[in-house]
């Protein structure tokens, strides 16, 4: 994640404080956030299994690298395909929005460098 | 926490997000860089998470934050139950169950520069197992020198807790692994050296839930190191 990403992170989070801030807590399940605004797991999985086919490559091989939330309803999940990479847009329900080879005019996927 | 200082902190993070915007534009992608927060049901409001407030909070609670309990939670996916998904960035482990369901527990994970992802699987289980540091960990870590040849399962100070999952890459031990703790405040953080770690109770209970052989697959944004993809 680039800079703007961290940056539209926190702003994403700021506004999901100012939504919440006149409503009830938050369940338990929801009670932790990180500024880095990845999808949840389970979202980016289900892209993984979505990209087997447009891929040619099983399931089992492919590895979501990054994730960033684009509006309030959609996810953007870059993939590693057995070396190809892979970008995908899942909206919260669950529904594949595209997926298709990283282009070069992309956002650059996940910076390679240790953790 | 105050909440003047508070506010302030709040504005500073807040001036911190627009430098590293600023920067980001002059010097293009950098490392991810996370801050955990929690929900404190007595103020209402998000806090920062670091590991002085972890501490403060399980010297005064006695428990993990409630985000960070054993719960079970939704989860659509088209892994067999079974299956234990990690997820390092936001620091919890799900353990796949039938029906759209899994088992979350709160993790603590690789600090900077030990964070890995992949896809591996459990390749071998023990109770009260024993501590070898890796020669990597010997050699920066003196306290671990002196355990090079082994600490002994079953010592208050072992620090992998009661039980262990080895997770490895075909039939090759990654030195990665699902173990216990003696800090069970550092759960939500990123700590280790790479290996994941529960709370004692969490880890007994998944340890009887876990098979040897299950899949584990790891997500950790910003990690260098793919094991078995």
């Amino acid at each position: 994640m680039d800079a703007r990403g961290i940056a539209f992170g926190w702003l994403t989070l700021a506004a999901a404080g100012m939504v919440t801030g006149c409503q009830s807590a938050p369940a338990p399940q929801d009670m932790a956030r990180t500024s880095l605004g990845t999808a949840p797991a389970d979202l980016q999985l289900m892209c993984a299994t979505a990209a087997a086919g447009p891929s040619g490559v099983d399931s089992s091989r492919i590895l979501p690298t990054s994730s960033s939330q684009l509006d309030a309803t959609n996810y953007r999940v870059d993939l590693d395909a057995a070396g190809n990479r892979f970008t995908c847009v899942i909206d919260s329900s669950g529904s594949v929005k595209s997926i298709g080879p990283a282009t070069a005019g992309a956002a650059p996927a996940a910076p390679v460098e240790a953790g | 926490m105050s909440a003047v200082r508070e506010k302030k902190r709040t504005s500073r993070l807040g001036r911190l997000g627009l430098l590293l915007a600023a920067a980001g534009i002059a010097l293009g992608p950098l490392v991810a860089l996370a801050q955990t927060q929690i929900y404190d049901a007595k103020t209402g409001k998000w806090v920062d998470y670091d590991k002085k407030k972890a501490r403060q909070l399980y010297a005064r609670n006695k428990q993990l934050p409630e985000a960070f309990q054993r719960q079970v939670v939704p989860f659509r996916t088209a892994e067999a139950p079974g299956t234990i998904i990690i997820d390092g960035n936001q620091h919890f482990l799900y353990l796949v169950q039938p029906g759209g369901k899994a088992i979350r527990y709160g993790i603590g994970v690789g600090r900077e520069g030990f964070g890995w992802a992949g896809m591996v699987r459990v390749g071998r289980k023990a109770e009260n197992p024993t501590w070898t540091p890796p020669p990597e960990m010997v050699a920066r870590d003196p306290n671990a020198a002196k355990w090079a040849a082994g600490m002994p399962g079953g010592r208050p100070d072992n620090p992998l807790g009661p039980r262990a999952m080895y997770l490895f890459v075909g039939d090759s031990d990654t030195i990665y692994r699902i173990h216990g703790t003696i800090e069970p405040w550092t759960i939500g953080l990123d700590v280790s050296s790479g290996c994941i770690r529960l709370n004692n109770e969490d880890v007994i209970d998944l340890y009887d839930r876990v098979d040897v052989g299950a899949k584990v697959i790891v997500l950790m944004q910003g990690a260098a190191l793919y094991k078995g993809v």
